[in-house]
């Protein structure tokens, strides 16, 4: 049996308190989240700006052939550019596990999206699959700020 | 100077604790209004089905997006609970700085 089993359960907890202070020492406050980042919240907020606006064209042109996958499948690689980037971006900072997954679920919604698109046929987008894919899309935006907004822990932004 | 634990433990619980009771109901908060608006889009979609404007592959997709979006939340609601945790860790760490640096004789914390 080891010395430290060995030890009173009180110097054990003297010990391990000892321990974390030590390793805690000098390193200023603790961080288990990455720092918030303008960019991510900039780049998401432009995102949906534009996914939104593209959501609802489609929308308004659903039924014509403007508005079918064909006239309009060039959109989708941009648009999953642009959460490529931010993606890119997130993975550099260390502790930023929820920010990368939940970049990598908004990539894959996008995905999703152009299959709907593709499936409408002459149809296109029409409002019965866009609005809860744009809902979705919505969420995952909302959520991505509001964990960005929330790392800035009670700084006012730069 | 020695230290008294049971007193240094009490302090970093005091200061902790309130945070994290604080920011609990805030985390649910978020998390029940975005699960309310998926299952409002989920019941939609049902409608829209029986209702045959879609067919049932496109059900399915705009099913897996709403599935896509509760992780999200989720992601999202771990993110805030690690933050609270965070603070609470700081504050606890805070209330104890004083007397740990008196008793090592140094700038220890």
């Amino acid at each position: 049996m080891s010395a430290f089993v060995e030890f009173p359960k009180r110097s054990r907890l003297i010990v391990l308190v000892l321990a974390l202070l030590t390793l805690l020492a000098g390193c200023g406050p603790v961080r288990l989240v990455s720092p918030y980042d303008q960019v991510i919240d900039e780049g998401v907020t432009a995102f949906h700006t534009h996914v939104t606006a593209f959501v609802g064209k489609m929308e308004a042109l659903a039924g014509k052939p403007e508005g079918s996958y064909e006239a309009n499948k060039a959109s989708y690689p941009d648009l999953n550019a642009e959460l490529s980037s931010l993606k890119m971006r997130a993975t550099q900072t260390p502790l930023n596990d929820s920010t990368v997954k939940s970049l990598d679920e908004l990539i894959g919604n996008v995905e999703q999206l152009r299959k709907l698109h593709d499936s409408g046929g002459d149809k296109g987008l029409f409002p019965a699959l866009a609005d809860p894919a744009l809902k979705a899309i919505d969420v995952q935006c909302e959520s991505i700020l509001k964990l960005e907004i929330a790392k800035r822990r009670g700084e006012e932004p730069k | 100077m020695a230290l008294d634990i049971g007193q240094l433990a009490k302090d970093m619980f005091n200061a902790a604790f309130p945070i994290l009771k604080a920011d609990a109901p805030e985390i649910e908060n978020f998390a029940v209004g975005e699960f309310q608006k998926i299952a409002q889009q989920l019941a939609t979609i049902e409608l829209s089905l029986a209702k045959q404007e879609i067919n049932t592959e496109q059900a399915q997709i705009l099913v897996e997006m709403q599935k896509s979006a509760s992780r999200v939340v989720l992601l999202t609601a771990k993110g805030l609970s690690l933050l609270t945790v965070e603070k609470a860790l700081n504050a606890a760490i805070d209330a104890v700085k004083s007397a740990v640096n008196a008793a090592a004789g140094i700038a220890f914390l």
